[in-house]
């Protein structure tokens, strides 16, 4: 829930906010060089968000593995009639 | 086709969730992801050997292609100490998931890896001129559905390894399967 919700925030809640805000998704320069408008919220934040979203999903996946195995008897058990 | 439906019904954020889908058709769904996703890894692998053999050059995309992302630090490090790590593992990394994802034998570990990779090239990115939204951010989703879903079990070798005596003896390797 954690991973995915970070990873929602960084492509999409914080996208939104530069499009709301009139605010473009990447620095804008003009043919000098000159920086003419900066997003609010800068990509490189948005980078890192969605990697700790990612990371969450791995350290996750790690866990899953490492914790010992149910035996194969009480996995995937069809749901009983009644 | 038949129209056996699937049910899922669960808690999520503390709300009840249950809705029933197709179960044929979400099958069907799941292996086409699972072959396509796997092809497209195979063939950038394949092609990245069979164009410059068994260790691939990674250090320009290393250096020049990834300046500015925030992997980049870590990128030019390996392109400076250890490049046969990449060298080694981008190509033949590819062929492997690409391989396990189309015949579909530990479909679950060939996806995480797969993930792994394409967050490399995902984040690897630093224009984003497309914005955040890109290929290689479609590419992580479709392994992670692959992952999720036991893609292997349907037409594949993990639905055969399923009833051996191997899974009895290593219960593990059910969470490494689809």
């Amino acid at each position: 829930m954690l991973g995915g919700g970070l990873i929602v925030v960084g492509v999409v809640v914080l996208g939104a906010v530069n499009t709301l805000t009139q605010n473009p998704h990447l620095k804008q320069t003009n043919d000098a060089g000159a920086v003419t408008a900066e997003p609010l919220v800068p990509p490189d934040l948005r980078a890192y968000i969605v990697l700790a979203g990612l990371a969450v999903w791995l350290c996750y996946g790690v866990y899953k593995l490492a914790q010992p195995a149910e035996p194969i008897d009480r996995q995937r058990v069809a749901p009983a009639d009644d | 086709m038949p129209t056996d439906t699937a049910t899922v019904d669960t808690r999520l954020f503390g709300r009840d969730v249950a809705y029933s889908f197709d179960g044929p058709w979400g099958a069907y769904w799941l292996v086409l992801l699972r072959v396509i996703a796997g092809w497209w890894f195979l063939s950038a692998g394949l092609g990245k050997v069979l164009e410059q053999g068994l260790l691939y050059d990674t250090t320009g995309w290393l250096e020049m292609g990834t300046q500015g992302s925030i992997f980049h630090p870590m990128f030019e490090w390996f392109a400076a100490n250890a490049a046969f790590v990449p060298n080694l593992l981008v190509p033949w990394g590819q062929i492997a998931i690409g391989l396990g994802l189309i015949v579909g034998c530990l479909t679950r570990l060939a996806a995480a890896n797969g993930m792994i990779l394409a967050t490399f090239f995902y984040l690897g990115n630093a224009g984003w001129t497309n914005g955040m939204v890109t290929s290689e951010l479609f590419g992580l989703l479709v392994f992670a559905t692959i992952a999720l879903f036991g893609a292997g079990r349907v037409y594949g070798v993990d639905g055969y390894l399923e009833g051996t005596e191997l899974l009895e003896r290593h219960p593990r390797l059910r969470y490494m399967m689809g």
